[in-house]
């Protein structure tokens, strides 16, 4: 029954319908009344928060709240595909305790003020650093989780405007053995490739890679390949079975650090059976070869420089002559004959092949040799730069490609180019509008000697933004230890309270993701933006606009001319003048608003799929393939021989540890541990053992192990035929449970060129607790 | 009836109301017809997006049994259990049972129950269909529910379903209320022996199902950059 | 006080903003046509005074390029045949 009134206002309804109808014949309306709220939902494109792969999303906004999540149909990425944290990663905003007021720690108390004061204190203690200690005694520690934005501002304002080098991120963690490796064979960073690649490819052998659960969208597009073609091969290399290891083709484990050799044993083969393309070693190729015994960098301040040396190819093969399958066998474990095979598969010259690879050859003591490694089974057969050849190294996070390594957020890098070149300080001066001189010429500090620097007393006061390492730094506790000295100033930028702003002098809410404007670029050199979606909590500010109000405050403000309205356009139209030209020029503002992403480089609007071939780059000079990276050229194949793990298993500690993650949390899980679905399907972390093993010390499921390193000791529950099965004589533990942490046991032993600690080797014991 | 009286001058009233309304909104037509279209440089616009039909024809291998659909008691999934599974609106639903083999990452593990459904002894219930067979990395969206408890508290509401929506006119064939993004295959959730009661369709042998049903959930809003765009009349350039 | 009904005519483009704008005031029905640029308004105050602020805040809605009142009518004005009310 309709009340009075309503009858009323249906008359009027009829009335305005009848009067519609006059102006619009055949116009119809809607029976019921818009509900207030409901249909406002709109769904507008961001790229996911979470890993390098960058899936486009469309984000359901209802109301000025985020309510869903799907995939982009029209991003070329994913295709409409996302994984279990992107579909549910907007519940990452919504936690009970995001943080969404300054705080400042006043006689041991964390006291919440005014964002204003916060950043008053942040600028004077700043400035107060630097008289007393000098320029070099303040740093910035940011991720490959900075927006482009971010980055490039954080980089003006302690390059350009403050004038030290102590500018790092946390991908030198996690991206920097990729840089070290793509600019040593190539002299350009990142990967020659896109992911039509898998597309294209025949075979696929993935390095040390579990692709099914931290880059799932690509393996379902590598899944999907296959099923369209019962001939294409997906091979499993690694020292751990996996949800990969299981879909594979075949898998093959090996032991830990031997990779080096195998790929130096699938090399001999390829020329000791003329699988090489001569043709293209000829004209595209040059040999190098450098130091050996390089060392780890466990004691502080190492240095290591290498020594490049030109080559040959008869150098190189009798150089590889010890690495023959057989004798790679004894070191590896991995049986000749499947060498053998991946020999054939490599140097069947009517295979497409493309290896794909992330932080297990990334986090490697000799994780830049082994880069090369690989690069040479692709550069002795010519498989690269063309469609379904690709050595593609893939990223961890949706900006280390945009940020760090393309803006260059790392103490030697420069947005273009590095700090010690005359020429690229000239342009960012430029740019910056600052003196030529003062941009510092000598790189500081890597991320772990920065950490070191600051246990030390050389660095004092260290802002972080957007990174958690009081979860992600190896041999943890040395580094907690220093932070939390005296004397030490610590400055945190972030959403959620982690360990890291636990240890914080001043902890700073920042607006997170689609709760302000930004860009990220992704592992195949897409560049992505996504307009502010949803207003952020409380006085959360984006990281950006926290460093340009410190820069005002500390009188760099002409630096720092933009506006709130536009400074995420106008930062990239500044941006942008560092990479003109065919090698690497970026689309417009406008033209990423409009596209879920566009790959650089991108002359006259055109995106480039494969770089340093003349048929699609048109920085290639020539008809075929131009490696202009380097000055002959050439692509560099550089022999590297086998060396051992910093730490290997002996008598006292007879276990290897390796740490990694799962497909439903991310890095530190200070996100993905506040989502309820991810939190619920991984609650806590946990030890993989071998059944044997387990059998051995007497544990089951769920029982508590005790493990101990050198440097510390943890007890986890056990998890024997999981969803991963490490071989006999090792540990597999995931890094994400802040209240169970691995770092406490693992070893700070880096790459000497790349300086990237490895996180996938230590010695361990295993007791039943 | 309204006494005669009254109900005359409410007759007049809205038609001179209509009149008036008229004479302006073409007054406003004829004004802006005259005014002369130009080519403008167009800025950025939001435009929104059809959803996709990728999957719209797809059926299942082997065809869903649609006559032994069980009813009544024998029913093990309803609407609020299915809503239950799921974060917001179109979320991928968490697995609600012991994974078989944990060491699996989906394909045929999941598939050999879920890609045509059918009584699984093992459960004594009818398997639900996915609509979205060709994917086979299953685990890498669908997670188990190892426990229940929470690591913080959330204040997250998620997108609600929005009620199942009547036809435009009597009779006629309701609009489709949700995003179609990997369910385009209609027949996967609103057919067969497994399908939730409430959400069933009572024709599901019929193949075109969006030849009746309109998706009114658009795919997304984009901001669409054309060269030039002709002024709108009466618009604001 | 009255009831009244109004013809809305978005900017092109911005019916949904239009929509969920004036959904949201209270007292406001709003039924967008489904195949034009139009939307039907239907307003219902409790008093003079929130009608005219009502009045005032149409008129500040961003997107809205035209409002055409079509009809108002006030219920405690016009008497119905109460058999007819109760059989709706």
């Amino acid at each position: 029954m309709l009340s009075r009134r309503e009858l009323f206002k249906g008359l009027a309804m009829a009335a305005a319908a009848a009067a519609a109808e006059q102006v619009f014949p055949g116009v119809l309306f809607a029976t019921t009344a818009v509900p207030p709220g409901a249909n406002g939902l709109s769904w507008k494109k961001a790229p996911c928060r979470f890993c390098g792969t960058g899936c486009g999303l469309l984000i359901g906004v209802d109301n000025g709240r985020a309510v869903a999540v799907k995939g982009d149909p029209a991003s070329t990425v994913n295709r409409g595909l996302c994984c279990v944290k992107g579909y549910h990663s907007v519940m990452a905003l919504y936690g009970k305790d995001r943080l969404t007021h300054a705080l400042v720690r006043r006689n041991g108390q964390m006291v919440k003020v005014p964002m204003q004061e916060a950043l008053d204190l942040v600028a004077s203690k700043l400035k107060e650093t630097i008289q007393q200690s000098g320029k070099d005694s303040v740093s910035i520690y940011g991720s490959g989780q900075w927006t482009i934005p971010d980055g490039y501002v954080a980089s003006k304002l302690f390059k350009g405007g403050i004038g030290t080098n102590n500018v790092e991120a946390n991908a030198r963690l996690c991206m920097s053995s990729a840089v070290t490796g793509f600019m040593t064979s190539f002299g350009l960073d990142e990967p020659m490739g896109c992911y039509d690649d898998i597309d294209h490819a025949d075979v696929f052998v993935l390095w040390g890679n579990n692709m099914a659960e931290m880059h799932p969208v690509l393996f379902s597009r590598m899944l999907e390949r296959r099923v369209t073609n019962s001939s294409i091969k997906i091979i499993d290399l690694a020292t751990r079975w996996t949800r990969t290891s299981m879909a594979a083709d075949r898998s093959i484990l090996f032991k830990p650090q031997t990779d080096l050799a195998i790929a130096n044993a699938i090399c001999h083969e390829l020329i000791r059976n003329g699988w090489t393309n001569s043709t293209f070693i000829q004209s595209h190729v040059s040999f190098h070869e450098g130091r050996t015994n390089i060392g780890y960098g466990t004691q502080d301040k190492f240095a290591f420089t290498d020594e490049p040396k030109p080559s040959t190819l008869e150098d190189f093969r009798k150089r590889l002559e010890e690495y023959t399958p057989e004798n790679v066998e004894q070191l590896s474990g991995v049986p000749a004959k499947d060498i053998r095979y991946l020999a054939s598969l490599y140097g069947d010259p009517a295979k497409k092949c493309v290896s794909f690879w992330c932080m297990g050859m990334n986090q490697h003591t000799r994780g830049t040799w082994i880069q090369n490694n690989v690069y040479n089974i692709h550069l002795l057969t010519g498989k690269i730069s063309t469609p379904g050849n690709s050595p593609f190294s893939l990223t961890g996070q949706p900006s280390a490609c945009g940020t760090v390594r393309e803006v260059g957020t790392l103490t030697n890098r420069l947005p273009h180019g590095e700090t010690t070149n005359e020429q690229d300080r000239q342009m960012a001066a430029e740019i910056w509008g600052v003196p030529v001189a003062n941009i510092p010429v000598k790189p500081t500090y890597h991320t772990v000697e920065m950490f070191r620097a600051l246990d030390r007393g050389d660095i004092k006061f260290m802002w972080i933004q957007v990174t958690n390492p009081m979860v992600t730094m190896p041999k943890l506790k040395r580094y907690r230890d220093g932070m939390k000295k005296d004397g030490r100033f610590v400055v945190v930028s972030d959403v959620y309270p982690t360990p890291t702003t636990d240890i914080a002098d001043v902890i700073l809410p920042s607006a997170f993701w689609i709760e302000r404007e930004g860009i990220f670029g992704n592992s195949e050199r897409r560049t992505q933006q996504w307009d502010q979606l949803v207003d952020p909590p409380g006085e959360a500010m984006s990281d950006t606009w926290q460093l340009i109000e410190v820069a005002r405050r500390m009188g760099h403000g002409k630096l720092f001319p933009w506006s709130k309205e536009t400074h995420v356009r106008d930062i990239f139209n500044e941006y942008r003048r560092f990479h003109h030209g065919p090698a690497h020029e970026m689309a417009t503002y406008d033209a990423l608003r409009a596209n879920p992403g566009v790959q650089w480089p991108c002359p006259n609007g055109k995106e480039t799929k494969w770089r340093y071939h003349a048929k699609w780059d048109p920085a290639a000079k020539g008809v075929s393939w131009d490696f202009y990276g380097k000055p002959d050229h050439k692509a560099w194949i550089w022999f590297r021989p086998y060396e051992p793990a910093a730490e290997s298993p002996d008598k006292d500690f007879p276990f290897w540890l390796n740490t990694g993650r799962v497909v439903e949390h991310w890095h530190t899980g200070s996100l993905t541990r506040r989502i309820p679905i991810l939190h619920q399907a991984v609650p806590n972390s946990y030890v993989e053992l071998n059944p044997i093993d387990a059998k051995r010390i007497g544990v089951r499921n769920g029982e508590g192990v005790r493990l101990t390193s050198r440097r510390g000791t943890l007890v986890l529950p056990a998890m024997i035929d999981g969803r991963g099965r490490p071989p006999e004589g090792m540990v597999f533990v995931p890094f994400f449970d802040e209240s169970l942490l691995i770092n406490e046991l693992t070893l700070d032993a880096f790459c000497p060129i790349s300086k990237q600690p490895d996180y996938k080797k230590c010695a361990v014991k295993v007791e039943r607790a | 009836m309204l006494p005669g009286e009254q109900q005359k001058y409410l007759r007049i009233g809205v038609i001179s109301a209509l009149m008036a309304v008229s004479v302006f909104v073409a007054g406003r037509l004829v004004n802006s017809a005259t005014s002369e279209a130009v080519l403008v440089p167009a800025k950025a616009q939001e435009r929104p997006v059809l959803p996709y039909e990728a999957g719209v024809f797809t059926r299942m291998e082997r065809p869903v049994d649609f006559t032994n659909a069980p009813l009544g008691k024998n029913v093990k999934r309803s609407l609020a259990s299915y809503y239950a599974r799921r974060a917001f609106d179109g979320a991928p639903p968490s697995i609600p049972h012991k994974i078989l083999d944990p060491t699996s990452w989906g394909g045929d593990a999941c598939n050999s129950c879920h890609r045509d459904g059918g009584y699984v002894e093992q459960f004594q219930a009818w398997a639900p269909v996915t609509p979205h067979p060709e994917f086979a990395n299953c685990r890498q969206c669908h997670v188990p529910v190892e426990k229940k408890t929470l690591f913080r508290e959330t204040t997250f509401t998620g997108l609600k379903p929005a009620a199942i929506p009547k036809g435009q006119l009597p009779n006629s064939p309701p609009p489709i209320p949700h995003a179609l993004d990997l369910r385009t295959n209609c027949v996967a959730c609103h057919g067969g022996a497994a399908a939730v009661p409430e959400l069933r369709s009572t024709h599901p042998e019929r193949v075109n199902c969006r030849q009746c049903h309109a998706a009114t959930n658009m795919s997304a809003t984009r901001p669409v950059i054309a060269v030039f765009e002709r002024s709108a009349p009466g618009g604001t350039n | 006080m009255p009831i009244k009904s109004y013809l809305a005519y978005p900017v092109p483009g911005h019916a949904e903003t239009v929509t969920q704008a004036l959904a949201a005031f209270d007292g406001c029905d709003v039924f967008p046509a489904l195949n034009q640029d139009v939307l039907i308004l239907v307003t219902d105050t409790q008093d003079e005074p929130s009608e005219s602020w009502l009045e005032e805040q149409l008129a500040l809605v961003p997107d809205l390029q035209c409002l055409a009142l079509v009809s108002g009518l006030n219920p405690d004005l016009v008497q119905i045949n109460p058999t007819l009310e109760h059989s709706c």
